[in-house]
């Protein structure tokens, strides 16, 4: 047998990828690849102000890292015994402008390291 | 901000730690400051370059064993101006198991990486999907995936990009459309017609995505490994010399493409 004919119907791996077969059709006059999706920032308005990310108006990660710091901040307050927890007290560690999501996921991941940290000293000590 | 490029086929011997080495020497010699990061726990690029890992005094091991220890404090310079490299150790391997169980774990070598001052990063990967990889392609913004003309590298590209989907979060359409990735065909011989036929049929719908340059089996490219010498030091008009030389101006090409070709260092030599 020719050894060409031998190589019939051996599919690989890649050849099985939907992408290969898209690119295939697509080659062929047939559908084409979808556009690129849009990044997270376009799937949710991004907001400017903390005041935005406050009214509701943010995208989902941005409030739920406003809600950490505030969350945090207060914490903070209340093992140092502070009267009265202050409404805006959480404000001074936030940057004056809301950062982009990677700039949001860099420092929520920052903050698990942190908090690793000092898991690993308190066991520690 | 350095621009970090992945040399990745979970297959091996399609040709990383050459195509690492000597387009590291290429950019060095075009005058980009250039780092090597040698991910490979078998050393080779490091050895390839004429590094002795077990005289080293630190490595790659040092980055995933000790936390927040920099890049910059376990690069060394190489023979060639402007190219530095972290050398690999086989203490590596253990270094990969034991981050295991650490929580961001994939992030361990981009949190390294940052704040380097190199114009380019090449990362030599190991040929498996494990940590080491993954961590070269959550720090990486560009991948070059070596492909011997075999039927095995073409699963092992098919791994891959499925690997970098998950890594990246991002569908393969996506990584296709947004220029992530070139395939570099390497060792070519043009004696093996059946093959390199059914091997490039299979690769057409990735025509756009494959570097122009190809790499033609060469011996003196083995033969510069022994030497401990980029090609271009070992034999410069040698096919391989010259092959390397047009990757590394295809490769600057991409980066002129996308508006971020960085300044050429004056103080670097540019013999090529």
């Amino acid at each position: 047998m020719a050894k060409k004919k031998q190589f019939a119907g051996k599919k690989t791996k890649l050849a099985r990828l939907p992408l290969t077969q898209a690119l295939t059709s697509q080659a062929e006059g047939g559908a084409t690849l979808s556009p690129p999706r849009p990044s997270l920032s376009l799937l949710a308005p991004e907001p400017r102000t903390w005041d935005e990310v406050n009214a509701g108006r943010g995208g989902p990660l941005a409030a739920a890292f406003l809600f950490l710091v505030r969350e945090l901040a207060d914490l903070k307050l209340a093992l140092q015994s502070f009267p009265g927890p202050d409404a805006a007290g959480h404000r001074i560690y936030l940057p004056d402008r809301v950062p982009p999501p990677a700039g949001i996921m860099q420092a929520l991941h920052q903050a698990r390291q942190s908090l690793q940290d000092l898991q690993s000293r308190l066991s520690h000590s | 901000m350095s621009h970090i490029v992945a040399i990745i086929n979970q297959k091996g011997g399609t040709g990383k730690t050459t195509t690492t080495l000597n387009l590291g020497a290429a950019l060095a010699y075009q005058g980009y400051r250039t780092l090597i990061v040698d991910l490979d726990p078998q050393g080779h690029t490091s050895i390839g370059i004429g590094i002795e890992p077990d005289v080293i005094a630190g490595s790659m091991a040092d980055i995933f064993l000790i936390p927040k220890k920099r890049i910059s404090e376990v690069a060394i310079p190489t023979y060639i101006l402007g190219l530095d490299i972290v050398p690999a150790h086989i203490h590596l391997a253990q270094a990969a198991e034991q981050v295991y169980t650490r929580v961001f774990r994939e992030a361990i070598l981009a949190n390294a990486l940052k704040d380097v001052d190199y114009d380019f990063v090449l990362i030599d990967c190991p040929p498996s999907l494990g940590v080491l990889t993954t961590n070269c392609l959550y720090a990486c913004d560009f991948i070059i995936i070596p492909c011997q003309i075999s039927r095995y590298s073409l699963d092992g590209l098919a791994d891959l990009l499925t690997t970098v989907e998950t890594v990246k979060n991002v569908s393969m359409e996506d990584i296709f459309q947004e220029d992530m990735f070139r395939i570099l065909l390497t060792m070519f011989d043009k004696r093996n017609s059946i093959t390199n036929e059914y091997i490039l049929g299979q690769l057409k719908p990735y025509r756009e995505k494959t570097f122009t340059t190809i790499i033609m089996k060469n011996e003196a490219l083995n033969q510069a490994q022994i030497a401990q010498k980029a090609i271009f030091d070992y034999e410069p008009r040698c096919p391989g010399s010259v092959d390397y030389s047009k990757l590394c101006l295809e490769f600057l090409e991409i980066w002129r493409k996308r508006n971020s070709l960085p300044a050429k260092r004056p103080s670097l030599r540019g013999c090529l």
